[in-house]
């Protein structure tokens, strides 16, 4: 009997605790809100210490508040906190496997710590998570996001499966269409990156990023004319686009080969890059309180290689030899003869874009636009670097 | 039906029924515990606020310790302190009887106490109000005096495994300190209860971690030096922490009597006085304990907040409010941990882990050195962390520590606090053997007393046909202390033939309890003052008996058989 009564009693003071619980939850959470408040506040300031003290605080009264965790998450990582942010992430991953905030916050934490794998797991778990229909774009981002992570950790391949990925749902947003555009030709595949362009292009004809982004896919597929095309519209051209469009001028206007010339106008264009080649050649070889004209400087070249400095020297000399002679009797040709075959000019662009070669072997660097362009040239009509 | 299997069937029954009233103790002291963590919560609450301001923390820990020094003096005399000594003393000595009002004063004057932000725990006052919610049911059941005390132990363990949600430790701390005996027939009782509290208290607060652990790795085998360093330390913290308390609680008790009613609230304008320099030391403080943990504490506030908090528990503990010295020793521990990982940290010439981990074990390391409960830290830290990885560099420290304080301060801090108050534990007989010769065989019941108003004249006349080496002072129910011939002798001849015998008493003399063996009796007697006091171990006031030499040789004359067991 006395049993019974202890045991009736035992769930009246449960119910009573309950109770008691529920009230002080209810109390913590108001206290709670003052405190996350007031961590905003203190990270609005700048005060990173204060706003985590105040965060820590506010998940201690409310340990089930997605949000508040996630605020401290951040600030912790903020404040170079990675291992104590990941624990409170995990926690809240262990609750809340499906939320994919919570796994994007934990692959920025791995990212950060050059963990390529873990990073790249938990980017995939928050892409694999529940996003509401509301939640595309922030989706997409995520996606954008691992894809800028791939390249820098420079796998390629694993960047453009995510990006075919993306290409879908690019559809219909400018923006990201632009973005994806730009992470395709930084994966290396201007095709789809023109693809991604060129719509845009199409229906905003002075969208500047769009313009540039096509024009510079259009160059990598030695698509000049359009390259051409497309970059003539940009307002305000970065140094790399400017560098493209100036290349991508001389590749259409210096080219020898280029059909409906004349003869005389073919010589000009041959000769021209020949010197042009020989003047970087000589940059490249010569000492550097020396530098001389090619013409000057074609004949001595047992003399520069027999100077004092024999450290400028380290190429093949034999065949730089062979290329400087033949250049010059190339432009002592051109400068007295008349129309030359097709051939010929070819052999011309040929000794240039060997002269090009050697240079770049030897010094490095691409040179001038010209310099780049006579390789594009050489290229565009088959005759490709060995 | 036999009467043997009758018998047989009744102890069945009774051990059914008291499986089940474990089962309801462990319910119910899980339940009070965990009313009286909210309590302490919803009290800070309302006297702080959200955030407090100077005003409130240095007036509230003050004004309220007020309130609670009358209550504790005038109304709850038990519900002082921890509660963990009290409540093995009431187990060892008293049957495990613990009246009504013990655990009501406890609860009230520990939300009280550590509400307004003393720096003292919430596990040994919830430790104290299991035991007392189980004594006083069992006694409410009308059950065996047995009974009563089996189910001290089993409502202490349910009482400490929902306030620390760690069920096996509570265990493991019931049968190390209530019982004294790891090898006790409680166990069955015990593990129920504790499991049926944890239950219970993950029913209503949830399943949320009492900390946030890091993931534990010993990165170098080298770094067990580290941890060997922290146990050291631990073992020196330790040491400096048990005898800080234990003096500054002698110097409170040897104020006025008619202070004491006012030792709590000095205590609160000294607590008052360190929460304006650093708040964080306010209450139990286990928000910090896990910043520590996850590495979100530099070093200098490590050591800033250890050594406040040890200054603060030990004012809080001394000048007599109701709190418990467990979850300080943690705080400490884990302070000091921190702080040794991250010295080892910047000066290891090999990789060495996170400083969290090393705060870990140091909470294990200076709770072992302070409770000295080796056992039940070691299960504590392997609880929260659930890692086994954990438990060398545990054990490494925590026996370095324990062995530095049982060193330096060899009797344990609950058991030194319980003989502040005049209570002795009986020894631990770890060998079971017992069976010989006690005091109580060897002692005169009727021992002869001189009166302490009475003149060392009246006295010396009084004694001169008793051939003892010495006479107790005082009378039955209360011992003044001890006078030997030697001193009546020396005053009679000094010319002090005139003063009273109490102001030549010697008023701590060498004294023994009724259980202790004869070989204690002969060691005692011999530094004694001719004549040795038998004691009551819950009141060493209140005399039992008396030994002198000559009653030990008078027994022996007579040829007694050594007892054995059965006897």
């Amino acid at each position: 009997m006395l049993l019974s009564v202890l045991i009736a009693l035992t769930v009246v003071v449960y119910g009573l605790t309950q109770a008691a619980a529920s009230s002080n939850r209810d109390m913590h959470r108001a206290d709670a809100v003052v405190r996350f408040q007031q961590g905003e506040e203190a990270q609005r300031l700048g005060d990173l210490d204060s706003a985590i003290a105040w965060f820590r605080e506010a998940v201690a009264d409310s340990p089930d508040d997605r949000g508040y965790r996630l605020t401290l998450a951040a600030a912790l990582a903020s404040g170079q906190l990675d291992d104590e942010a990941e624990r409170v992430l995990l926690e809240l991953r262990e609750r809340l496997p499906e939320d994919p905030e919570v796994s994007l916050q934990l692959a920025r934490i791995e990212a950060r710590r050059f963990e390529g794998a873990g990073a790249r797991r938990y980017y995939q778990n928050a892409l694999a998570s529940l996003w509401t229909s509301a939640q595309g774009d922030e989706r997409r981002q995520v996606r954008v996001e691992l894809i800028r992570f791939l390249l820098d950790q420079g796998e390629r391949t694993r960047a453009l499966s995510e990006l075919l990925a993306l290409t879908p749902e690019v559809a219909g947003d400018v923006d990201l269409q632009v973005q994806a555009g730009q992470l395709l030709l930084e994966a290396g595949d201007a095709r789809l990156a023109l693809d991604m362009f060129a719509p845009v292009v199409n229906d905003r004809p002075d969208a500047q990023e769009a313009l540039a982004g096509a024009g510079e896919a259009a160059y990598r597929l030695r698509e000049y004319a359009d390259a051409d095309r497309y970059l003539s519209g940009v307002s305000f051209p970065t140094e790399l686009i400017a560098d493209i469009r100036a290349v991508t001028d001389l590749i259409l206007h210096a080219d020898p080969l280029a059909p409906r010339l004349g003869a005389a106008e073919r010589r000009r264009r041959l000769s021209m890059i020949v010197t042009q080649a020989l003047h970087r050649s000589d940059e490249c070889f010569a000492p550097p309180e020396a530098i001389r004209l090619p013409e000057v400087s074609l004949s001595p070249v047992v003399n520069v290689s027999a100077g004092a400095d024999s450290e400028v020297w380290p190429g093949p000399e034999s065949e730089l030899a062979s290329l400087w002679n033949a250049s010059e009797q190339l432009l002592s040709g051109l400068a007295t003869r008349s129309p030359q075959p097709r051939d010929g000019i070819e052999d011309g662009l040929e000794l240039a874009r060997k002269l090009e070669q050697v240079v770049t072997d030897v010094c490095g660097g691409a040179g001038e636009p010209l310099d780049q362009a006579i390789v594009q040239i050489a290229a565009r009509h088959g005759l490709e670097s060995e | 039906m036999s009467a043997g299997s009758g018998l047989q069937q009744f102890r069945l029954r009774e051990n059914q029924l008291f499986l089940v009233l474990s089962i309801v103790i462990g319910i119910l002291a899980g339940l009070l515990a965990v009313l009286f963590t909210l309590g302490i919560e919803r009290a800070s609450r309302v006297m702080f606020g959200v955030t407090p301001s100077a005003l409130r923390l240095f007036f509230v820990p003050s004004l309220v310790s007020v309130v609670t020094g009358i209550l504790l003096v005038k109304v709850f005399h038990d519900a002082r302190g921890s509660g963990v000594p009290q409540t093995v003393a009431a187990f060892r000595l008293n049957g495990g009887v613990i009246s009504p009002r013990v655990p009501i004063g406890k609860f009230i004057t520990g939300i009280l106490c550590i509400g307004s932000g003393h720096s003292l725990g919430r596990e040994g006052p919830s430790l104290q109000l299991g035991a007392g919610l189980a004594s006083v049911v069992g006694q409410w059941l009308r059950l065996s005096p047995a009974r009563v005390k089996e189910l001290v132990p089993v409502g202490a363990a349910g009482a400490l495994s929902a306030a620390f949600n760690t069920p096996v430790a509570a265990v493991i701390f019931a049968l190390e300190e209530v019982i004294g005996d790891m090898n006790a027939t409680l166990l069955g009782s015990t593990v129920v209860a504790s499991v049926a509290a944890v239950v219970v208290e993950r029913s209503i607060l949830g399943n949320e971690p009492l900390f946030r652990v890091p993931a534990y790795q010993l990165v170098h085998p080298a770094e067990l030096a580290g941890y060997a360093l922290l146990g050291l330390v631990g073992g020196v913290i330790s040491v400096v922490f048990c005898r800080l308390l234990l003096r500054l609680r002698t110097y409170f008790m040897s104020l006025p009597p008619r202070t004491r009613i006012w030792q709590p609230a000095m205590g609160g304008v000294a607590i008052g006085a360190i929460l304006l320099l650093v708040p964080e030391v306010r209450g139990v403080g286990y928000p910090l304990v896990d910043q520590a943990l996850n590495g979100g504490l530099v070093l200098r506030t490590m050591l800033l907040l250890g050594s406040v908090k040890l200054v603060a528990t030990v004012v809080s503990y001394a000048s007599g409010n109701a709190g418990g010295i467990f979850a300080p020793s943690l705080f400490i521990g884990a302070m000091t941990g921190g702080a040794i990982g991250l010295l080892v940290q910047s000066v290891a010439p090999f990789p060495t882990g996170a400083p969290g981990a090393y705060a870990l074990v140091g909470m294990g390391a200076l709770f072992a050195g302070i409770i000295r409960a080796p056992m039940t830290s070691v299960f504590m830290i392997f609880e929260i962390t659930q890692d086994y990885q954990i438990l060398v560099p545990l054990m490494v420290a925590n026996l370095l520590s324990f062995a530095i304080s049982r060193h330096y301060q060899p009797q344990p801090v609950y058991h030194a606090l319980l003989q502040q108050d005049g209570v002795h534990l009986p020894f631990a007989d770890p060998t079971g053997s017992g069976g010989g010769w006690t005091a109580r065989d060897v002692m005169l019941a009727e021992p002869r007393f001189v009166g302490p108003n009475q003149t060392v004249e009246e006295a010396w006349r009084a004694l001169q046909d008793d051939a003892a080496g010495g006479w107790l002072v005082g009378d039955r129910e209360y011992l003044v202390g001890v006078i030997s011939r030697e001193q009546l002798e020396g005053a009679m001849d000094g010319g002090r033939a005139l003063e009273a015998v109490s102001t030549l008493a010697v008023e701590s003399p060498e004294h023994v309890h009724s259980d202790h063996p004869i070989e204690v009796v002969l060691e005692r007697l011999a530094s004694g003052e001719g004549v040795l006091p038998v004691v009551r171990r819950h009141d060493g006031r209140r005399v039992e008996g008396a030994i002198t030499l000559a009653d030990v040789t008078r027994f022996v004359g007579k040829g007694r058989r050594r007892p054995v067991a059965g006897d």
